[in-house]
């Protein structure tokens, strides 16, 4: 009898996979051991709580509103925070700005102040004009210390680079400590890390991180993946289309040819900072990947499809 | 003392009035223009590495401008190590160790797409 029981549980494939709403989107974590499975599970919750509890702008108690609150006096920061802005610092740099994380009261200005899933869909327009970003250099930072200085008056979104990092983080740590391939997919953020499966890593490359068909599907051994686009976490503000990507320049929503940017790099990070330059960045993007040595997929705003050198199968 | 000594003491009397008052007119026209400096530079967003200065124990405010300092007084010395802003890490965006292939067919591991 004992045997019967058990039986279809034994043939019942193991569970290799963790799924779960978070920050607005989905996160998935897959491993290619099972029974690292309730470990990685672990860390990805682990992670993404230390995340959160660091850079979330909409949480009141968090760091990051913490170093709004204090600004204009040094403050020091923990160990998770002082990463995402290393991280951030440096995409700003290696951008020229277009990814700035100075861009906080421009986003909040936009009608982007609190948690996407509570923000109205539909509001009057803005009262102020859109203002460009204070500018990334203003930021204090002295990473040997742990110390940041906020000019005041300045707010900071991480957003482009701290959901890419806690894919990194995630992935990285559940790898080593489970000792198998491991996938982390934050809302379209994806890093794998450890021995991948046969054949690869396969992932869906399309619009929208959600849709069940996808426009091309490409395998991936190592690295990250991400896709920054125009079509989610959208809103209308003064019956004006608004998106959550912003262009520090000018403070306002970027007038991109550039639908969606996929970029392919060594980290989440890296390959999240080059999509969302690329569609802030509008046409000169195709060039400036090239020359970043990124394989990348671009769609214009009339489905026309643009790769660069590396990326698969696509004509230019 | 007789008349050419009288009249050269009157000269350097005469002399000495002119400069002070050349020197006065001086001190309050650099006077001046140090307190209309001293107001324009405050009204400028601070650089993030002077920015340290007049913020130490000033609560926040929602804007970028500093308080007006008083043009004549000397900042004192800073008494906290502030800050300043260091180069961060400058590797170049790293492309990936393999270059993404065309998947031949399977199940999709996940989707990257917008979130």
């Amino acid at each position: 009898m004992t045997e019967v029981r058990d039986r279809p549980r034994c043939d019942r494939p193991a569970r290799d996979r963790v799924e779960l709403h978070v920050w607005g989107t989905t996160a998935v974590l897959i491993v290619t051991d099972p029974a690292a499975l309730p470990a990685a599970e672990r860390v990805l919750l682990r992670q993404l709580a230390a995340v959160d509890a660091a850079c979330s702008r909409f949480r009141t108690d968090s760091e990051i509103s913490r170093l709004h609150d204090l600004a204009g006096s040094p403050v020091r920061v923990g160990p998770v925070l002082a990463e995402a802005l290393t991280v951030s610092l440096r995409a700003a740099q290696l951008t020229n700005g277009v990814v700035d994380p100075t861009v906080g009261n421009a986003v909040e200005a936009l009608g982007y102040a609190m948690d996407f899933a509570s923000l109205a869909p539909d509001g009057p327009a803005p009262v102020d004009p859109p203002r460009p970003a204070p500018g990334w250099w203003r930021v204090g930072w002295d990473p040997t210390t742990g110390e940041v200085l906020l000019p005041r008056g300045v707010r900071l979104d991480l957003g482009a680079t701290a959901k890419a990092l806690a894919a990194d983080r995630i992935a990285q740590q559940a790898a080593a400590d489970g000792g198998c391939g491991v996938l982390v997919n934050l809302g379209g953020d994806v890093r794998v890390a450890g021995p991948a499966p046969e054949g690869g890593w396969r992932l869906g490359v399309g619009d929208d991180h959600t849709a069940e068909e996808t426009d091309v599907v490409v395998t991936i051994d190592a690295g990250g993946l991400a896709t920054s686009g125009t079509a989610r976490r959208r809103w209308r503000r003064g019956g004006r289309e608004l998106h959550h990507i912003v262009d520090p320049r000018t403070g306002d929503v970027p007038d991109s040819p550039w639908r969606t940017a996929t970029v392919a790099a060594a980290s989440c990070v890296d390959a999240n900072t080059a999509s969302t330059a690329a569609i802030v960045m509008g046409e000169h993007a195709p060039v400036w990947l090239e020359q970043c040595g990124l394989p990348a997929r671009l769609v214009d705003l009339h489905d026309r499809v643009l790769t660069t050198p590396g990326w698969p199968g696509e004509g230019t | 003392m007789n008349r050419p000594e009288h009249h050269h003491l009157r000269r350097r009397a005469e002399g000495r009035r002119r400069v002070g008052a050349a020197t006065g007119w001086t001190a309050a026209v650099g006077g001046g223009l140090a307190a209309v400096f001293g107001v324009l530079l405050a009204q400028t967003a601070p650089a993030a590495s002077a920015a340290v200065a007049p913020a130490a124990s000033a609560p926040a405010e929602p804007d970028l401008v500093a308080p007006v300092p008083v043009p004549s007084v000397v900042p004192p010395p800073l008494a906290t190590t502030a800050p300043h802003r260091t180069h961060t890490s400058t590797i170049p965006l790293q492309p990936p160790a393999a270059a993404p292939q065309l998947s031949s067919g399977g199940r999709s591991h996940g989707v990257s797409g917008a979130s």
